[in-house]
C-alpha cells in the first residue's frame, strides 16, 4: 500500500514537472538588456511662434532651462536646428530634426487676444516615433508667463519621465546680506529657478528654516524677536503671519504635518528638547517625546502615520523614527564615526534625506525609511538643510564653499549625478521648497 | 522473493528506479515531438549554402510569392506512368509526413525544352493567371490558396533512350531525383490532398535521365516563399546573436534613472526586422501599461530600439533570417541600481 501510494504520489510529481514545464520551443530571439548609458534625452525646443516674439522666445528661453536644470533632457543648440520657420499647426519635418539627433521637440504659439489675454499653446512631438505626445493651451494673464512656461515644462517633464513636474513650484530661502558678524537674514521667495525673487520679511528679526506647508503656500520659521525665538506661520501671499502656540521657552525646527493641519516642532525646557505637535485649528498641543536629550527636527511620513527625527539620546546625533503618535524610537542610521542630523521625508515616501557630519566634512545623503540603502549625494566642507521637491526627485540644499563669505543654495538629484546652483543675488541659505502651485 | 522489510534498500531503489523510468515516460509523452524527416532518399550533396539559397530564394529577386518555387534551370525528365503497379522503383517520401511540393504556380513562358529531352508538350492551359506581385507580408491565407499538389506531370511521355548516353544516366540514376524532398519541409502544410497519397502510393517514379533541378523550368527567380522554413541557427549561433543584438541595444539605451521601484520593472519589448536589419513595423511592448513609471521603461527602451535600428546584422547570421526576424527584449534595470 506504502509503495502504491510512492509510486502514485512520485507519478504526480512526474507528471506535474512535465505539464508546468516552461515551453521551450519558441521562433522569437529572447534578448535581456540589463545595461545601459544613461544620456541627457537630447530635446529641441524651438522658439515659439506668435505675435509677440518676444515673450515666446521668452517662453521658450525659460523652458530650455528648466528641462536642462532637469538633468534628464539635453536642451539642443538652436544654431543645429534645420527646420527654422515652425508652423505650429503642422506634424514637423521629423528627418530635420532626427538629423540633428533630436528626440523630442516642443514647439508653441503665443497670442494675444483682444482682452490682453495670453493665449499659449504648445506640442510635445516624439521625433523618432513621428508622433505627438502631447499638447495643450493655456489662456492666462499676460503677467503669468513665466508660470505659464513652468506648467508646460512640468508636462514635458512628466510626460517623458512618467514622473510628476516640480517646474511650477517656488522656494523660499533666507536672503543673507552684512558683513559675518553683522548678517541681515531676510525671508525671501523665488521660482525654483531663482528667478522673480522678492523679501518676505524686512530684516529687523533674525529669521531660519522655513518650511514650506505641502498643501498651501504657508510656510514655518522661526525668528528671533523681542523674546524668547518663536515659531511663526507667515502666508506668502498676503505674508500675515502668527505665532504657533504659546509655549513657555524657545520654539523651533518647525514643519508641516502631509495634511497641513499640524505643525510639529521642539520645544526647549533646560537642557532638553522634545518634540511637541500642535493642531493649528484646535490649537491643541501634544507631547511626542519624553526624554533629557535633544529631539529635534521632525518629519513625517507623507502618509502621517510616522515622524522620523534627530535626537542625541545614545551619544551622538542619530536619526530615530516613532509613530506619529509618539513612544518607542527606532534607530535608523548606523554610520561610524558620523552624526546624522535634519531628517526629511520624501514627499513619494521613498527615501528620508539627512545632513551627515563626519571626518569634518558635510554631506547631504538619502536613505531608504527602514535605514538601509543610505546615498551620499554630495559631500563637502559644508553641506546642510535638505528640502524635497514634491516630486521627491530633487532636493535643495546650502552650501558653504571653504573661504567665501556665504552659502548658496544647490539642487541635486536622488542619483546625486544632476547638480546645479540656483542663482540667488545675494547669499542664500535655509531653502525650503514649496509643493506644486494650484 | 521476500521483502525484507528491516533492509528497505533494495526495494525502495527498485521502486525509485521504476518511478523514475514511469515519469520518463510520461515526461517524454508530452515532450515536443521531433520534427518529422522524410525517409531518407538518394539525393545530391549541397551545401548549407546552397541549401538556404534553395529554401530562402534569390535575394536578388525583387518580389516574395506565396507559393514560390525554386529557381530551375532544366527541367527534369518527367517519368513515364506505370499504370496501377502498386510498386515503387524507390522509396518514396513518406506521404502523411510531407506531401510532395505542390507545383501551384504556372509560369506564362512556355517551357524551354532541352536536350536530350524531347519537347514536351504544350503545358496545360493555366488555371490560374500569375499572381501579382505579392505584397511583403503574404497572406496568411496565400497556402489555402494553391491548388492540391500535382505530383504527375502534365503529360506523360514515354523514356526515349539514346544509347550514348545510357551509360551516363546509369551513374546518374541513383541521384537523380531533385534535392528538393529532402529540403524545407512544409510543416505547416496545410492543404494535404488524400488524392495526392493515393497516387503516391500508386508511384508511377521512374529514374531521372539527366540531373536536375525541378520538374519544370522557372526561370525567374524568386525570394522564397515566406512560409518556407529556413534552416535554424546553432545555439551558440543564437547566444553569439542574441550578445551582438543586446552590445548594440546597449549602446542605445538611456535607462530612465529617476523612475521609482525600477528594479521590478521589466518591460518586454516585441520587435520585427527586416532582412537588412532595419524595423520591420512598430516596436511595441508586451503587457503594455498605464503605469506612468513602467510608461517611462517602455518609451525608454522603444527609443532605444529606434535610435539603434537598422541593426548590424552579420553575414553569416543572413541565411537564418527567420530565426531573428522576430525579437523579444527584455528591458532590466535591477543590476544597475
Amino acid at each position: 500500500m506504502r509503495f502504491a501510494r510512492l509510486i502514485s504520489a512520485l507519478g504526480l510529481m512526474a507528471f506535474a514537472a512535465t505539464t508546468l514545464l516552461p515551453c521551450v520551443a519558441h521562433a522569437e530571439l529572447s534578448i535581456t538588456v540589463d545595461k545601459g548609458n544613461f544620456q541627457p534625452m537630447p530635446i529641441a525646443i524651438a522658439d515659439f511662434v506668435g505675435s509677440d516674439p518676444e515673450t515666446a522666445a521668452q517662453m521658450s528661453e525659460i523652458i530650455r532651462n528648466n528641462l536642462k536644470r532637469s538633468g534628464i533632457f539635453q536642451p539642443i543648440d538652436k544654431a543645429a536646428f534645420i527646420e527654422k520657420n515652425i508652423n505650429f499647426d503642422a506634424a514637423p519635418n521629423f528627418a530635420s530634426w532626427k538629423a540633428i539627433n533630436a528626440q523630442a521637440l516642443v514647439t508653441g504659439r503665443v497670442t494675444k487676444d483682444a482682452s490682453g489675454k495670453l493665449k499659449t499653446e504648445f506640442r510635445l512631438w516624439d521625433i523618432l516615433a513621428g508622433q505627438q505626445l502631447t499638447g495643450q493651451q493655456f489662456v492666462t494673464d499676460a503677467a503669468l508667463t513665466r508660470r505659464v512656461s513652468h506648467i508646460i515644462s512640468d508636462l514635458v517633464y512628466s510626460r517623458i519621465t512618467g514622473e510628476k513636474g516640480f517646474f511650477d513650484t517656488r522656494v523660499v530661502f533666507v536672503d543673507e546680506t552684512g558683513t559675518k558678524d553683522k548678517r541681515v537674514k531676510r525671508l525671501a521667495i523665488m521660482d525654483q529657478d531663482g528667478a522673480n525673487a522678492r523679501y518676505l520679511t524686512d530684516g529687523s528679526e533674525l529669521v531660519v528654516t522655513p518650511r514650506f506647508s505641502p498643501t498651501s503656500q504657508e510656510v514655518a520659521y522661526m525668528a528671533f524677536g523681542d523674546g524668547d525665538p518663536k515659531v511663526y506661520i507667515m502666508n506668502t501671499e498676503t505674508r500675515q503671519r502668527e505665532v504657533v502656540g504659546d509655549f513657555p521657552g524657545m520654539t523651533f525646527a518647525p514643519r508641516f504635518s502631509p495634511d497641513g493641519q499640524k505643525v510639529v516642532m521642539s520645544l526647549a525646557k533646560g537642557s532638553a528638547s522634545n518634540i511637541y505637535v500642535m493642531d493649528l485649528r484646535s490649537r491643541a498641543t501634544t507631547r511626542l517625546t519624553d526624554t533629557n536629550a535633544i529631539d529635534t527636527s521632525p518629519s513625517y511620513s507623507p502618509d502621517g502615520s510616522q515622524i522620523v527625527f534627530e535626537s542625541d539620546r545614545g551619544g551622538t546625533q542619530q536619526i530615530y523614527v516613532m509613530s506619529a503618535t509618539g513612544g518607542g524610537a527606532k534607530r535608523l542610521s548606523f554610520g561610524e564615526g558620523a552624526r546624522y542630523s535634519t531628517p526629511v521625508w520624501s514627499p513619494k515616501g521613498d527615501y528620508i534625506a539627512f545632513t551627515r557630519q563626519k571626518g569634518g566634512q558635510f554631506a547631504i545623503g538619502i536613505m531608504k525609511p527602514d535605514g538601509s540603502g543610505e546615498r551620499i549625494l554630495t559631500e563637502g566642507f559644508h553641506n546642510e538643510g535638505p528640502t524635497w521637491a514634491p516630486n521627491g526627485r530633487y532636493l535643495m540644499f546650502f552650501r558653504d564653499q571653504p573661504g567665501a563669505a556665504g552659502s548658496r543654495v544647490y539642487m541635486v538629484d536622488t542619483t546625486g549625478r544632476v547638480e546645479n546652483n540656483v542663482p540667488t543675488q545675494n547669499y542664500s541659505s535655509d531653502p525650503a521648497w514649496s509643493p506644486l502651485l494650484k | 522473493m521476500k521483502i525484507n522489510w528491516s533492509e528497505p534498500g533494495v526495494p525502495l531503489s527498485a521502486v525509485i528506479h521504476a518511478a523514475l523510468l514511469l515519469a520518463t515516460l510520461i515526461a517524454f509523452t508530452s515532450a515536443p515531438n521531433f520534427e518529422e524527416q522524410p525517409e531518407s532518399i538518394a539525393v545530391d550533396m549541397i551545401t548549407t549554402e546552397e541549401l538556404t539559397a534553395l529554401t530562402k530564394g534569390d535575394k536578388t529577386a525583387k518580389t516574395v510569392k506565396p507559393d514560390a518555387k525554386i529557381k530551375v534551370d532544366k527541367q527534369a525528365e518527367q517519368p513515364a506512368p506505370k499504370p496501377d503497379s502498386g510498386e515503387a522503383k524507390k522509396d518514396i517520401p513518406t506521404p502523411a509526413a510531407k506531401p510532395p511540393e505542390p507545383q501551384q504556380e504556372q509560369k506564362p513562358e512556355p517551357p524551354k525544352p532541352e536536350a536530350p529531352t524531347p519537347p514536351p508538350p504544350p503545358q496545360p492551359a493555366k488555371p490560374e493567371a500569375k499572381p501579382q506581385p505579392a505584397p511583403e507580408e503574404p497572406k496568411p491565407d496565400g497556402l489555402k490558396q494553391a491548388p492540391p499538389p500535382k505530383p504527375e506531370p502534365p503529360k506523360p511521355q514515354p523514356p526515349k533512350f539514346e544509347a550514348d548516353q545510357l551509360a551516363k544516366l546509369l551513374d546518374q540514376q541513383k541521384k537523380a531525383q531533385p534535392p528538393k524532398p529532402a529540403e524545407a519541409p512544409k510543416k505547416t502544410e496545410p492543404n494535404f490532398d488524400p488524392n495526392a497519397l493515393e497516387k503516391l502510393l500508386q508511384s508511377k517514379e521512374t529514374p531521372q535521365k539527366m540531373a536536375s533541378t525541378g520538374t519544370e523550368v522557372s526561370k525567374t527567380s524568386t525570394a522564397g516563399s515566406a512560409t518556407g522554413t529556413a534552416s535554424k541557427l546553432t545555439l551558440s549561433q543564437r547566444d553569439q546573436l542574441s550578445g551582438l543584438l543586446r552590445d548594440q541595444i546597449t549602446k542605445c539605451w538611456s535607462p530612465p534613472a529617476w523612475v521609482t521601484g525600477a528594479d521590478n520593472l521589466r518591460p518586454i519589448i516585441r520587435i520585427g526586422l527586416r532582412e537588412d536589419g532595419s524595423l520591420d513595423g512598430l516596436p511595441t511592448a508586451v503587457d503594455s501599461s498605464s503605469d506612468p513609471s513602467m510608461k517611462a521603461m517602455e518609451e525608454s527602451a522603444i527609443r532605444a530600439i529606434r535610435q539603434c535600428a537598422p541593426f548590424n546584422i552579420p553575414p553569416q547570421f543572413k541565411s537564418y533570417y527567420s530565426d531573428w526576424k522576430s525579437l523579444a527584449v527584455t528591458f532590466d534595470m535591477k543590476a544597475m541600481l
